[in-house]
């Protein structure tokens, strides 16, 4: 059983690492993150699904990574919600706020609700730094991950695993 | 760099997977629809929602729901309400600004606390506390007038236990019979006594020596026999005194209890208030509770805050921009609606019209409408008004029924006093007004062509029955007005009628003849049976008395012949009698 779970994982994982580019995984990462901040039902999550969909991003990895950061959003709420007030109240933007909501389906955006608009504000700022910083990170250690990961023998190990049954006891 | 990172084998497969997701949107919208309206309206009401289909149409922006069903949640067998169908004219401009807006609406086949097949419990807590017209006829059974209640409770009693004088003559005539036996039997056993003691000097003759012997225990037995008679006769006299004082007691018991009659059987006066709210109160209070019901109904369904589910993250704040007009996210502008509804087991067509229905009436600005009416015999109009504009939410209801056939009823409780109306068309008229928790209204009600009749029970219905008919004989109409004040939980009301002035007067002086009249024959009933009771113990008292007397005669005889003998049978030593005058122990027995 363990080995029937894992090994679909393990070659994602596998094919994740070995054949994107890193500027992708680094850019699905990144978008993932914008994705998981921003609250879920408003038009912004539909448009960005659909990006999500037309862009050259690893599903997966931008999936894992919307999933981890909508989880992590929450605790960014207050930030979200002061940051979403500032701008939204600014007198300067204050006409041009207006006329954007009378802009028909603007309103299902619900960029005038101070929590989505701090959310993707911030998610939009964190999404450069997150990028360089994932990049990086794949660039420099991808190559020693692949090779721990081979080490490791999983893949026999779940091979026999499998054989023997110990996954159905494990 | 955007076109760089296009990968059109990517873009491909996944235009289809957005195809695939459009498409489940499409189909599946009326599914998601339905499970959404069922959810918020089963939230709101707290029943079961059942809605059969939900056909919505995204290009033509217009919402058809096929027989809806509306539990009760105060009674999970019936619906609430219940509609055939229900179509909805959505404004397609008012949805891209995130605005659901109805212009018109129509629901039709509305019907009201229908038989449901199911249960209509959901696992919510409930909001609607306990029944109101309960309360209302709790309330109710507390009025009725005290002086009725008194008038009865007279009737009723047992005045048997409260006279002196029957208790004192039941006591005599069970008492004095007795002491009579006891002293018949006391002279009985004296006169045995006698005889007793002639047998004894009769055979102490035969041997002088004994007779000799035993003449002083003679003579002794003999004075005692004598006082045990003598003290008889005396206690016969005291106990002809004792009879004689205590016919003086029975008299005076007898005055005693007349006044206690006269006291018991006294009524205050009936207020005619009181009278209003006994006879009229039950009906009135069906009608008005029935009103209040719905109020409180409305209250509940259209709060001023409704209550949103809890977000899983913080909802943030919609912030309403410089020179933007706040509009209501949801508005029914107009809502159109027919339907039936049950009174006994016939139909009444009726129709309505709301306007202004919305989720956030702060943002509207203006109160909802409610406007209907029913067609048949007995035609109603109903126009209310609830705002929940401002920080207090007000409701003004104002309902006219020009015509409601009333068949022939009984006003008041028929096992005290009641009075029998006659058939008549009612008008009715009302208008409330709730203003926070705070409730103000009148009700007011006509029965122009009025025919009253007393329905008395039985054991008053002798005399009261023709004083009551000429009393009520003179009324030809009947208004009514209720006062509605408190709250809307706690509703206090008070009643004004034309019945309780007219008759109260009448009434109370029929009653208080009823009472006079009864006072009267009581009185007489009693000094009759007094006097009755009183004849039948002389007559027993004077035989018991004659029989003691014949006892004490015949055994005074006896004592006389023995004192004789005891004298003449004294023999002396030598053979030859004494004489007794000159035995000075006998002198004393003989004097006698």
């Amino acid at each position: 059983m363990l080995a029937r779970m894992l090994r679909p994982l393990l070659s994602l994982f596998m094919e994740v690492l070995e054949e994107e580019s890193p500027r992708v995984l680094a850019a699905s990462l990144a978008f993932g993150m914008l994705l998981g901040f921003v609250p879920k039902d408003n038009l912004i999550m539909a448009l960005l699904g659909v990006l999500l969909l037309g862009l050259r991003f690893n599903l997966t990895l931008a999936t894992a990574s919307a999933a981890l950061f909508s989880g992590i959003a929450a605790m960014f709420d207050p930030i979200a919600d002061a940051l979403g007030r500032a701008v939204l109240t600014h007198p300067l933007f204050a006409e041009f706020w207006a006329r954007l909501y009378q802009v028909p389906l603007m309103p299902w955006t619900r960029f005038n609700n101070t929590v989505v608009m701090g959310s993707l504000l911030l998610a939009l700022g964190l999404m450069t730094p997150a990028y360089l910083l994932a990049a990086l990170l794949v660039e420099r250690y991808r190559p020693a991950v692949i090779a721990w990961v081979k080490q490791l023998k999983l893949d026999q190990f779940l091979g026999v695993a499998n054989r023997v049954g110990v996954g159905e006891h494990g | 760099m955007i076109l760089r990172m296009l990968n059109w084998r990517y873009l491909t497969l996944r235009v289809a997977i957005l195809a695939l997701a459009m498409l489940v949107a499409w189909f599946g919208f009326e599914p998601l629809l339905h499970h959404f309206l069922v959810g918020v309206g089963q939230r709101i009401v707290r029943a079961k929602i059942d809605i059969d289909e939900v056909q919505a149409s995204l290009s033509r922006c217009d919402l058809k729901l096929h027989h809806v069903q509306v539990a009760n949640p105060r009674s999970p067998s019936r619906n609430l309400v219940e509609c055939d169908e229900a179509s909805f004219d959505v404004d397609s401009w008012a949805l891209f600004a995130r605005r659901l807006v109805v212009h018109n609406a129509r629901l039709s086949g509305v019907r009201f606390n229908t038989q449901r097949t199911t249960s209509g419990e959901v696992d919510l807590p409930k909001l609607l506390p306990t029944d109101l017209r309960d309360e209302l006829e709790s309330q109710l059974a507390q009025l009725s007038s005290a002086a009725l209640k008194q008038f009865v409770q007279i009737i009723e009693q047992d005045l048997k236990d409260d006279l002196v004088s029957i208790q004192l003559a039941e006591e005599l005539a069970a008492r004095w019979p007795a002491e009579y036996r006891r002293m018949l039997a006391e002279a009985e056993a004296l006169r045995i006594q006698a005889h007793e003691l002639q047998a004894r000097l009769t055979e102490s003759t035969r041997d002088p020596s004994l007779a000799a012997s035993s003449f002083p225990q003679r003579v002794r037995e003999v004075e005692d026999l004598r006082r045990e008679l003598n003290r008889l006769q005396s206690d016969l006299g005291d106990v002809r005194d004792q009879i004689s004082r205590d016919r003086e007691a029975v008299e005076f018991a007898r005055r005693h209890d007349e006044q206690t009659i006269r006291k018991k059987l006294s009524l205050t006066q009936l207020d005619p208030q009181e009278l209003s709210e006994y006879l009229l109160g039950e009906e009135l209070s069906d009608k008005t509770s029935e009103i209040l019901y719905w109020i409180r109904l409305a209250r509940r369904f259209w709060p001023r805050d409704v209550e949103l589910p809890a977000a899983e993250r913080s909802s943030g704040e919609d912030i309403l921009f410089p020179g933007l007009t706040p509009r209501p996210n949801a508005l029914v502008e107009k809502m159109q609606l027919d339907g039936v509804f049950m009174r006994g087991t016939r139909e009444i067509a009726w129709r309505g019209e709301i306007q202004n229905l919305t989720c956030d009436p702060v943002a509207h600005g203006q109160p909802m409408v409610i406007r209907a009416e029913t067609f048949g015999d007995r035609p109603l109009t109903l126009q209310a008004s609830l705002d929940r504009t401002g920080k207090v939410p007000r409701d003004a209801v104002v309902i006219s029924i020009p015509k409601y056939p009333l068949p022939a009823r009984t006003l008041g409780d028929p096992e005290r006093l009641a009075l029998g109306a006659s058939a008549g068309n009612l008008q009715i008229w009302a208008q409330l007004e709730l203003v926070g928790d705070q409730l103000t209204g009148r009700v007011l009600l006509q029965q122009p062509e009025l025919h009253l009749t007393p329905a008395l029970p039985a054991k008053l219905a002798g005399n009261l029955g023709p004083r009551f008919e000429r009393v009520v004989g003179d009324v030809r109409q009947l208004q009514a007005e209720v006062l509605l004040s408190g709250t809307l939980d706690e509703p206090a009301w008070t009643l004004h009628s034309n019945l309780g002035p007219q008759l109260a007067t009448g009434l109370s002086a029929a009653l208080a003849a009823e009472l006079a009249e009864r006072e009267q024959a009581l009185a007489t009933a009693l000094q009759t049976y007094l006097a009755a009771q009183q004849t039948r113990l002389d007559e027993r008292l004077a035989v018991e008395q004659q029989k003691v007397l014949d006892q004490l005669h015949l055994g005074l005889a006896d004592i006389d012949t023995l004192k004789r003998r005891v004298a003449g049978r004294v023999p002396l030593p030598g053979g030859k009698g004494v004489n007794v005058e000159d035995l000075p122990v006998l002198n004393p027995f003989l004097r006698r």
